[in-house]
């Protein structure tokens, strides 16, 4: 149940990123829902399986942007992975937790992007572009970081109260 | 007898009485008489109506009233639809608008062949400028065709899947474009950057450009066809010391309101790396 929940969640997060957010940029940053979504998801402590909208996420956005692929499941994996370790070592309060983990994946995506991207032969500006483009983009992630957080534990809660009576 | 005389001569005199007055009565004579009779009678006709309709009023408004409101929620209902109705045709106006201002570019531009398609997304990547639209591979579509609209050039197609199709726009980071200044007829090199400003660049330092400038496809280099309009200088930095001067530039089209474009699909873009050997 929690691995189809999920599923469809990364498909409506990505279609809305694809479709919606990323044509709202603030400055020149914009929000990753899709990013946010696994955060939100892997603070659950009963998320044990999020590796798999990890995968599912990692895929599509692969699919559809211009993103080297190794950066976008690193970053992804990377984020999901930092939540999960983070998950009882940090404070108890999760909307705190996520936020911390926000800006934090969101720096590392951006420095892994921009690491990829030089790679492959983008001449992307290492200072400018986290200057220009991250900082912005954190200040969105986190603008977005609530509603989504609403929006995925009710999910959860929804999910894993079926488990349990299962 | 007398007696007998006497009422059948009654008789006679009272018929003819009724027949005179009818008489008069017909021919109008009797108008102002029969007013002055009628008049008051009309009145208290009146009067006793309208307080009939009054009490009839006073006991079937309450059953009038549910019916109004009923009729008002109706309405309500219907001014709802119908502003619906009206949104969703302003939506349809705006999008034919768009295709008859593309449709007029392609009609003035008849070497090239066009595919409409709609913008369905823009890429998750900050640091990319690309837009994906709805047509792809099965629609004709291939790597590196132009991308217009009737404002002018809007990038390249980088990627296609069966029926979708990315486009790297010309503010992209990694977006390099051979350009001629329209009325000096001079060429430069217009790349884009990761904040989506254009700079035009290897601009020899004795050239008078003026803010203002319309640049236009060059065509040199084998990924664009020549004329098509790319934009207009907004300011120009020049240093005595240096080669090449530099010029800031405004693309003609808001790419983040674009919302379809037309693909030249009887271009084929060169790869001149093969000759270069990058």
């Amino acid at each position: 149940m929690d691995i189809v929940v999920s599923s469809v969640l990364v498909l409506i997060f990505t279609s809305l990123q694809l479709s919606v957010v990323s044509r709202l940029p603030i400055g020149n940053g914009m929000a990753d829902i899709v990013l946010l979504l696994l955060i939100v998801w892997c603070l659950h402590p009963q998320a044990k399986k999020f590796y798999i909208p990890t995968l599912l996420a990692g895929w599509i956005i692969t699919f559809i942007s211009s993103v080297p692929i190794p950066a976008v499941f690193i970053s992804y994996f990377l984020a999901a992975i930092l939540t999960r370790l983070l998950i009882n070592r940090l404070w108890e309060m999760p909307l705190f937790s996520m936020l911390i983990i926000t800006i934090t994946a969101t720096f590392a995506q951006h420095i892994i992007y921009i690491i990829a991207m030089q790679f492959q032969g983008s001449a992307i500006p290492f200072i400018e572009g986290l200057r220009e483009i991250t900082l912005p983009s954190v200040f969105i992630n986190i603008i977005f970081s609530f509603p989504i957080y609403l929006i995925v534990r009710d999910a959860q809660k929804f999910v894993y109260q079926e488990i349990e009576n299962e | 007898m007398r007696f007998k005389n006497s009422r059948t001569l009654r008789t006679i005199v009272t018929g003819l009485v009724i027949m005179g007055v009818i008489l008069l009565a017909f021919s109008g004579i009797l108008r102002p008489v029969l007013g002055a009779i009628m008049d008051p009678f009309v009145k208290i006709q009146g009067w006793i109506s309208n307080q009939f309709m009054a009490i009839y009023d006073f006991f079937t408004l309450p059953r009038d009233v549910t019916d109004l409101m009923a009729e008002n929620s109706e309405l309500k209902n219907e001014v709802s639809q119908l502003q619906s109705q009206i949104i969703e045709l302003q939506e349809q106006l705006s999008e034919a608008d768009i295709l008859y201002a593309l449709l007029d570019f392609a009609r003035a531009k008849p070497e090239n062949t066009y595919i409409a398609a709609s913008v369905i997304g823009r890429d998750s990547n900050p640091f990319m400028h690309y837009l994906i639209i709805d047509h792809g591979s099965d629609d004709g579509i291939r790597y590196g065709m132009p991308v217009v609209t009737q404002q002018g050039l809007v990038g390249k197609i980088d990627a296609v899947t069966a029926s979708a199709a990315r486009i790297q726009l010309i503010n992209d980071p990694d977006s390099n474009i051979n350009i001629r200044m329209q009325s000096l007829d001079k060429e430069a090199q217009l790349v884009g950057s990761i904040t989506g400003d254009m700079q035009l660049t290897m601009i020899p330092s004795d050239v008078e450009l003026q803010a203002g400038e319309i640049l236009l496809t060059s065509g040199l280099g084998g990924n664009y066809p020549s004329d098509i309009v790319v934009g207009q200088v907004v300011n120009v930095q020049k240093k005595e010391s240096d080669i090449f001067q530099t010029a800031n530039v405004d693309s003609t089209i808001d790419f983040s309101t674009l919302r379809a474009v037309l693909v030249i699909t009887n271009f084929s873009a060169i790869d001149i790396d093969l000759l270069t050997g990058e």
